[in-house]
């Protein structure tokens, strides 16, 4: 459905440019959650606002159902099916508005259709996502977090989307309000078929949610493949230290940090070979490519799975 | 060392802290866990009596060494902050002046205590402590300016800047909310090295239960105001016992796929207190006593208590 291939995006700050997204490629099929982990700073906000175009690629191709979303023309048409949810729930409406009138917001300019059958589909939406009636005139600003993000989910699903981008949809919530929004993009997911591209810095959350994850280093996938063999059983030296570094949060599981420090990056080879354990002189070198073998994929020249 | 003993802070006559006791020996590390708006940043203002207009301390007291806090006057409490008892902030970079340098920061927090100290002396003592936190190059660090450094290089340098004076208590608001795993681990990795070679103890406000987990010898279970669980950490996350803390650990994701279980409803609204206990509404042991008076602690052990009479294992 969806095909990203060598996508690149450079910014430039006091005259020094730099990839924040470095050749990314991926391919996403109908109803199928993708993971997108990394540490801040990664590329994976910037990957999800260059599907959204939200901001223009420097290089590479976005295929969307076979069409090139590079053109502007097939934009309106296409933001219909590509929708977003936004970390701060909060700053993504008006404050002023009411609940019903800023999820109409998110139809009004993407199809043409009467008043009433608009009112009508944003009244079932907002059931949808398990907000009552008496929530309709409410004003955004006297909405909870965990309230304001449904409300952000109904706007989004409102045109009948096939893939939805969650931006750290759930990152601003507390722990009982994530698992509840969770449940409802799950239940969205199988009722109305949508594909996510979820984007998290929480493993363990990218954990339940997603089908498969791919891990971002410096903005390029470093590895890719179904979620949970990846964690059992991560290929890349960069996975297995992010995962060596999330905490346990039970105390049967004795916990030992590697000692590591920010280094300098040098510029050619491997972003990751100042801290891996297995870089030899290749890796300095050389800049290892995305290596595909069955489900899994891992840019790394000494791999421990594949 | 502190001992707090029924604490309690209201905004504008709406009580957020309510009845809230802890004792904390030298050496020992109390989290604090519990969702947003559950009053644990107004609890840790309140143990530093850095609470604003709009708040007010209707009772309880707060014995650090014996000293009651609460009843000490601006200039006492001035001698006592940033040297025996220190604060640190969610956000470093933000909570440091952006217009000095690291080793101003330092030089700053030790003259305001010890008269006469020169700067010398003060740049040697925070090179040490910036080596002491594993900084490879601390000649650099302590010439950069805030912005100049990654958050978890604040977060730490935050930390030096604590441990200046020697400070007997650390409080710490959310010190490793703002950051990336890999950093966080680290930090919380130099926390622990600092208590075991300084025996500073620490009173750490987080939601984070992995932190909990690996930093802490005691934990608190906050909700709505109020302690409901109190107890090791192996026995509050190995056998948890309150309704409450039982469900905001099925509430957690962890590594092994299976789905996090949320909480049904919302946490209470302050402004239309109901009587009893205030996890009732929410409670899928609940019974009609609880909606009429808060409950009295029930102990399992001597360190180990909760505030609901059918708790798991009653």
């Amino acid at each position: 459905m969806l095909e990203v291939n060598g996508l690149c995006k450079h910014f430039t700050k006091d005259k020094i440019s730099f990839a924040a997204v470095d050749g990314v490629s991926f391919s996403m099929d109908p109803g199928e959650c993708l993971g997108l982990v990394g540490e801040s700073g990664c590329g994976k906000s910037t990957t999800a606002q260059l599907i959204a175009r939200l901001l223009r690629e420097d290089q590479g191709e976005i295929w969307f159902q076979g069409e090139d979303l590079r053109k502007p023309a097939i934009w309106k048409r296409l933001r219909r099916d590509i929708q977003m949810i936004f970390q701060n729930p909060s700053d993504s409406f008006d404050p002023r508005y009411t609940l019903l009138s800023s999820v109409k917001q998110g139809l009004r300019y993407l199809e043409r259709c009467s008043k009433d059958e608009l009112e009508h589909r944003a009244k079932d939406a907002i059931a949808c996502v398990g907000l009552k009636e008496t929530y309709w005139k409410r004003p955004i600003r006297q909405l909870s977090g965990g309230e304001c993000q449904r409300a952000a989910i109904a706007r989004a699903i409102l045109s009948n989307p096939k893939l939805v981008i969650c931006d750290e949809a759930t990152s601003a919530l507390d722990v009982s309000v994530q698992a509840q929004i969770v449940a409802l993009l799950q239940r969205l997911k199988q009722e109305k078929h949508l594909a996510y591209l979820f984007i998290t810095h929480d493993l363990a959350l990218a954990a339940s949610v997603c089908d498969r994850i791919a891990v971002m280093y410096r903005g390029r996938i470093v590895e890719l493949g179904p979620t949970l063999e990846v964690i059992r059983e991560p290929g890349h030296p960069y996975t297995q230290m992010l995962l060596s570094c999330v905490l346990p949060a039970r105390v049967d599981q004795p916990f030992e940090l590697p000692d590591w420090e920010v280094q300098r990056p040098l510029g050619r080879g491997c972003a990751f070979y100042p801290y891996c354990s297995k870089a030899a002189p290749e890796c300095a070198e050389k800049s290892p490519q995305l290596q595909t073998s069955g489900r899994r994929a891992v840019a790394c020249f000494h791999p421990s799975c594949l | 060392m502190l001992e707090i003993q029924q604490l309690q802070v209201s905004y504008g006559g709406t009580p957020i802290v309510k009845d809230v006791s802890l004792c904390l020996a030298p050496g020992q590390i109390a989290g604090l866990v519990g969702e947003s708006g559950c009053g644990k940043s107004t609890f840790l203002r309140a143990v530093m009596m850095l609470l604003d207009d709009t708040a007010h301390l209707d009772g309880g007291s707060i014995l650090f060494e014996g000293q009651d806090l609460t009843t000490l006057s601006q200039k006492q409490l001035r001698s006592l902050r940033g040297h025996e008892i220190v604060m640190v902030f969610q956000n470093a970079a933000l909570a440091s002046d952006p217009m000095k340098r690291v080793r101003h920061q330092f030089y700053e927090t030790m003259s305001c205590h010890q008269s006469g100290v020169s700067k010398k002396d003060c740049y040697a003592h925070a090179e040490s402590l910036l080596e002491t936190l594993h900084f490879p190059d601390p000649k650099r660090v302590m010439k950069s300016y805030p912005f100049e450094l990654s958050g978890g290089m604040n977060q730490r340098v935050a930390l030096a800047v604590a441990m200046a004076n020697h400070p007997k208590l650390i409080l710490a608001d959310e010190p490793t909310s703002a950051l990336d795993v890999t950093v966080q681990a680290q930090v919380v990795k130099r926390m622990r090295e600092l208590r075991d070679q300084f025996g500073t103890a620490m009173l750490v406000v987080t939601h984070n239960m992995g932190v909990v987990a690996q930093l802490c010898d005691f934990v608190g279970v906050m909700y709505a105001g109020r302690i409901v669980e109190w107890g090791t950490v192996s026995e509050v996350l190995g056998s948890p016992r309150h309704p409450y803390t039982c469900a905001l650990i099925r509430a957690i994701p962890d590594m092994s796929g299976a789905d996090p279980v949320g909480i049904p409803g919302a946490p209470p609204d302050f402004l239309c207190p109901e009587p009893g206990c205030d996890f009732a509404p929410r409670c899928s042991r609940a019974r009609a006593e609880c909606r009429k008076e808060v409950p009295s602690r029930c102990g399992f052990s001597n360190t180990h208590w909760v505030l609901c009479p059918y708790a798991e294992g009653m």
